[in-house]
């Protein structure tokens, strides 16, 4: 049996008003076409319609509205003197054909509404009509517990005037995660198969709000790591009342691979392994995260990370990589200095001058408009994706195409001057000379951007603020970076916070991490807040930061599942394992075969992760989804697996070559076979690459197996073999006596293989 | 552990598919005409006029130097360089009479004409391609990839390498085949050198001894079972010869061969064929690189347009002879049309506006021209369908359902096609 958690709030259903007041277009009856998905934008709320019948956006705007509807197609839609065979309702109730087949039935409460409105004369919106301030869903939030299953939802309109009224009937209601909890067209929430926790976003007018059902998992948290800070108090408070107990604590050598992974982008070595399960203090983890923390790797990881979203990144391998080169350095050196986090924003914000000697300006020559400008500042920065709001309001924000153009304006007065060649003079005019580099000049003149659909004069403005004091003599963007650095902003640190805790958990607490809507709710917010405070109470110091996230007990757990928490991808009461990223794969593989990529134009010994920008060719970066740097959007590096992946780890030239090294019969045979294709290049855009001399290493080395063998697995696994792994292995060496070289090269075969190896766990 | 076990051990259980759609996708499939598809690229834009559209009674610099020739299938004519295709006139359609319909395209309509959707790199969603959809929606062959493409994917067509789908169902890219060059994929279906097969089973039988890790989550987490899972593909792609062979074209009959053309683009067509054989749900090749002829149309066109004739003509009469071209749909296209008016330079520019599209098989109704253009074959003046209408039929002939809604890698629920369009009923059986 079902039971509703709220039986009280199923009863407010359309009751028929009173049958003379009059209906107003915009709280009553455009909201009628959107819940039923008339204006929707595969239907006739795209641009040009649908069968030649247009309607806005979500009905975003109801004076357009009443145009398309009333006015347009000589008012052949409704007829207020026969009002029950306008086209309107004929087409909606499917008494005339109608592509989208009937929306409503005769005499429903719909039909009823519009069948009114249209008899009172079709009247547009009134200036008496009640103006919505908000809404508001009620209740907030419901945990399935014990039997219950259903939750009715209940929306109030606020309006104006102050009055409140029941518009659940006239709601659009949409689920985050169907598998968790299902919504009715009524409001009506069940739960699932699934646990964990589904956001419901219900809309009325441009008004949206959210509703969070969660499903617990019904395990008991019998025991806890001890806390070690604030990160895991709040997460260790939230898996008690989801009961869902975490895995354990992971093992020494496991947490070394991890961080060492995560903040520098690179194994650990041997002899970082052998040190760290030498040393017994409790403090070993901290100094472990201080030490990486203090290294260049991390410089580089980071900057290679943040590299990839500000975009820095040339069109072609031609193209002059002077300038993405001193980008990547400057971004690199922040890192190392550990330049505050609102500092290094503002320097890319404000920048001015020609790119190369001010290097950020390489994220203007890729955005070049006002409008590009400030749709990466708000996803990159803010976490706020803006691009619905240039054309219509935002279908599930607050955001307004006037909270669009008013934060645009900020970079209105920005000019990016593109490099131009040399032009010959016309008559009597001197010759204009080339310019060689990209460059950022803040125009003179009042910055400011005419809102495209109501033609007002549009002052720059911050995101849910009030427009700045604006004076031709004060570029704008620095009033910009103040705002962001301001502690009261709302988004800033929240989005950065977050984006690191996906960088180190893989899921971010608002994930995607870039699409911090109101209708996207954090799965631990209290966390999200604390987190933010926390960054801006130790000045933006990504350091600090990072060490906080590591040496919580939360990042230790193991990725060992429990018997309750197999289904947990939201609440972190296990790390998640996720797949090396290109460069730090392609290094991996260099550190265990010894071989060394080489990359054209880079100097001897450059690694994956230092390389500058996207246009170093490697076919293995490419086919292992290095980023493209053309969005502001970490989603842009592929983490899926491929068949092309799969198949070079089997069988690529150029993993046999790293494995088996030159001067082995493989890359001898090769060779030959090579002159008999009369030394065919090779195809464009893989790398020039060396054999490895591992395999030729371990075969002359006179050590036992089992030392040898030991050796391999801390470089490749940061741990021993167990002793079922040893007795495959040297089984598997034992098979083959007289082929030494060939053994161990399919023992790092194999390793190279593994999902162990792949994987950061 | 046995070999047997091995080829079955992998932790995928529907191939990343989840279990509705599944089912939904071979509901209608199983009354779907089309189970393959080959496309044969004319990157740059080929003059329809000189092609499929001629117009003999226009003036000179219109009409150019072609005459029309008559066809196996009365009233339908063709170019003149196309004498062995006019007699296979009853195994293919003509659509004369699509476009996008504007100017504002240029070589950027190969992004729309691949994928049936306005798409324009970094301004709008990144859709895919019809080939990259294929390879999500079905259920892969188990021992050839799922889709195939000859050379670059984005041949005029910048910035279609990647989509919305992910790298996961992207192309096994080869840059040559059946010549002289190396090919880094190609090399890849070989066991090494030194390295026999027997050794390589070996191999990986040590793999599945040390890959023990993670194995407890696989089933949870799409991408690692998606690991195990293309590795398990990798493996039978070593360990079957089918796809190796069908890249061999040296087993194919010397004069088999020969009927082709002894160029590059026609061995590439012939490759086609024979992975379609092999049982690969989709090819894409490009047939000589540039048909961008702004200057010299007809110099360009005296030596590509033979080449086409011969490798199309080869391939409708292989896949017919073979059973099947009934099941497997040719498209042969570029991403826009021609200007009427001959320039100065003896070329023809770029026009957006109409164009014409050469299909067979797979439920296009053979024998049939569609639509038609005005007397200088600018203007469509009987029945215009947009490229949507073009992608929508692709799709309805394959079974996949153009409306249904697909996920970008950033969460963003799209339309497969996202506006309506009609199908184009003429061109279908």
């Amino acid at each position: 049996m079902r039971i509703a958690a709220t039986m009280l709030l199923t009863l407010f259903v359309a009751l028929p008003a009173n049958a003379q007041a009059p209906v107003s277009f915009t709280n009553e009856v455009v909201p009628i076409f959107s819940k039923l998905g008339c204006n929707t934008g595969g239907c006739h709320g795209k641009l040009e319609g649908q069968n030649g019948f247009k309607m806005s956006l979500f009905g975003f705007e109801p004076a357009e509205d009443y145009e398309y509807i009333v006015k347009d197609a000589f008012g052949r839609r409704v007829s207020p003197g026969n009002a029950e065979s306008s086209l309107l309702l004929l087409k909606a109730t499917g008494q005339v054909l109608h592509g989208g087949g009937a929306r409503f039935s005769l005499g429903s409460p719909e039909y009823r509404t519009v069948l009114r409105w249209i008899e009172q004369g079709a009247q547009p919106a009134r200036k008496s009509d009640p103006v919505v301030v908000r809404i508001e869903v009620s209740p907030r939030e419901r945990v399935f517990t014990g039997k219950i299953e259903q939750q009715q939802l209940a929306v109030f309109a606020h309006f104006g005037d102050g009055t409140k009224k029941d518009v659940t009937n006239l709601t659009q209601f949409e689920t985050s995660q169907q598998r968790i909890a299902e919504v009715s067209a009524n409001g009506l929430v069940t739960k699932n198969s699934d646990l964990g926790s589904a956001a419901i976003m219900v809309r009325y007018q441009t008004f949206v709000d959210v509703f969070r059902a969660t499903v617990p998992f019904g395990g008991k948290v019998a025991s806890l790591p001890p806390a070690k800070n604030f990160v895991d108090k709040l997460v260790f408070k939230q898996l008690e009342t989801l009961g869902l107990p975490p895995s354990d604590v992971c093992d020494d050598t496991t947490f070394l691979r991890r961080v060492t992974i995560d903040i520098a982008g690179r194994l650990p070595t041997k002899s970082e392994v052998e040190t760290f399960l030498a040393d017994k203090s409790d403090e070993r983890h901290d100094k472990l995260v201080d030490r990486l923390l203090a290294s260049k790797d991390y410089a580089d990881y980071f900057a290679l990370k943040w590299g990839a979203i500000l975009r820095n990144r040339r069109n072609a391998a031609t193209d002059n990589p002077a300038p993405t080169k001193a980008f990547h350095a400057w971004i690199r050196d922040s890192f190392i200095q550990n330049k505050p986090y609102d500092q290094f924003v503002a320097e890319i914000l404000t920048v001015t001058g020609a790119e190369g000697t001010n290097p950020p300006v390489v994220w203007y020559r890729e955005l070049r408009e006002p409008a590009a400008l400030m749709e990466d500042t708000a996803q990159l920065f803010l976490g706020q994706r803006l691009q619905c709001a240039k054309c219509h309001h935002h279908p599930f924000e607050k955001w307004t195409q006037g909270d669009y153009w008013g934060l645009t304006a900020f970079f209105s007065q920005t000019d990016v001057k593109l490099p131009t060649p040399a032009k010959k003079g016309k008559k009597g005019e001197p010759q204009v000379d080339a310019t060689k580099f990209t460059a950022v000049v803040q125009k003179a003149g009042l910055a400011t951007v005419v809102h495209p659909r109501t033609k007002e004069t549009l002052h720059p403005t911050p995101l849910g603020g009030q427009p700045i004091a604006n004076s031709a003599d004060v570029d704008p963007r620095k009033a910009l970076a103040s705002w962001l650095a301001d502690k009261n902003n709302p988004f800033f640190a929240r989005t950065l916070v977050n984006r690191y805790w996906k960088h180190f958990f893989r899921r971010g607490l608002v994930d995607p991490e870039d699409d911090m809507r109101l209708t996207n709710p954090a799965t631990n917010d209290e966390l999200l807040n604390a987190l933010a405070q926390h960054f801006i109470e130790h000045n933006y110091d990504l350091k600090d930061l990072v060490r906080t996230l590591c040496t919580s007990q939360v990042y230790r757990l193991s990725s060992v599942p429990n018997k309750h928490n197999t289904p947990d991808t939201q609440y972190f009461s296990r790390f998640y394992p996720r797949r090396l990223n290109a460069e730090v794969l392609l290094d991996a593989i260099d550190d265990v075969t010894l071989a060394k990529t080489v990359f054209k134009g880079m100097p001897d010994g450059t690694r994956a992760v230092q390389l500058p920008d996207n246009q170093v060719e490697s076919y293995f970066l490419s086919v292992f989804g290095r980023p493209d740097a053309a969005s502001p959007c970490e989603c842009e590096r592929g983490s899926d697996a491929s068949l092309a992946q799969a198949l070079h780890l089997f069988n690529s030239e150029e993993l046999q070559e790293k494995i088996a090294g030159k001067g082995s019969p493989q890359a001898a045979e090769k060779q030959k076979e090579m002159k008999a294709k009369k030394n065919a290049p090779a195809p464009p855009g893989i790398a020039v690459k060396n054999g490895g001399t591992r395999v030729a290493q371990l075969v002359s080395d006179k050590r036992p197996h089992e030392q040898k063998l030991r050796d391999l697995y801390l470089v490749a696994f940061a741990r021993e073999p167990s002793a079922a792994e040893r007795a495959a292995l040297l089984a598997h060496i034992d098979r083959r006596p007289d082929d030494l070289h060939g053994a161990y090269a399919a023992i790092i075969w194999a390793i190279l293989n593994t999902k162990e190896f792949q994987y950061n766990h | 552990m046995n070999r047997r076990e091995f080829f079955f051990v992998g932790g995928a259980g529907m191939f990343g598919l989840s279990m509705p759609q599944l089912l939904q996708a071979q509901a209608a499939r199983q009354n779907a005409p089309a189970r393959q598809m080959i496309v044969i690229w004319l990157g740059g834009g080929p003059p329809h006029q000189d092609m499929w559209d001629l117009k003999p009674d226009a003036p000179a610099e219109i009409r150019g130097e072609y005459r029309p020739i008559d066809t196996n299938v009365p009233g339908i004519r063709i170019s003149e360089k196309f004498p062995r295709l006019a007699r296979l006139a009853d195994k293919f359609t003509l659509l004369r009479s699509v476009g996008i319909g504007n100017e504002r395209w240029e070589h950027g309509g190969g992004q729309y004409w691949l994928t049936g959707n306005p798409r324009r790199t970094g301004v709008t969603a990144a859709w895919p391609m019809y080939g990259n959809t294929v390879t999500k929606l079905r259920t892969p062959p188990r021992d050839v990839p799922a889709f195939v493409a000859f050379g670059d994917i984005d041949n005029h067509a910048y910035g279609l390498k990647t989509n919305f789908f992910g790298p996961a169902y992207d192309p096994i890219v080869m840059n040559s085949v059946g010549d002289q060059g190396r090919d880094e994929t190609r090399d890849m279906l070989l066991p090494a050198p030194g390295l026999d097969l027997s050794q390589f089973e070996r191999r990986t039988e040590l793999l599945r001894s040390l890959d023990t890790q993670l194995n407890d989550i696989a089933a949870a987490d799409p991408i690692i079972s998606g690991l195990d899972r293309f590795q398990q593909t990798s493996f039978n792609l070593l360990r079957s010869p089918r796809l190796r062979e069908a890249l061999d074209l040296t087993r194919e009959p010397t004069q088999a061969a020969a009927r082709y053309g002894a160029n590059p683009h026609g061995r590439r067509v012939l490759a086609a064929r024979r992975l379609v054989e092999a049982g690969v749900p989709f090819v894409y090749t490009h047939f000589e690189s540039n048909w961008d002829h702004h200057g010299q149309n007809f110099r360009a066109c005296n030596s590509k347009l033979p080449n086409l004739d011969n490798a199309v003509a080869s391939l409708i009469e292989d896949l017919d002879q073979r059973g099947l071209l009934r099941t497997t749909i040719v498209a042969v296209l570029g991403e826009m049309g021609r200007t009427p008016r001959i320039n100065r330079e003896s070329g023809r520019d770029h026009w957006g506006t109409t164009q014409s599209v050469f299909v067979a098989g797979g439920g296009f109704r053979p024998g049939t021209v569609v639509g038609a253009t005005d007397r200088h074959a600018a203007y469509v003046v009987d029945r215009y369908y947009k490229v949507e209408s073009f992608g929508r039929t692709l799709y309805h002939l394959l079974g996949i359902d153009p409306d249904q809604t697909v996920h970008t890698l950033e969460g963003r629920p799209m339309r497969l096609i996202a506006e309506n369009a009609p199908l184009i009923r003429e061109a279908i059986v």
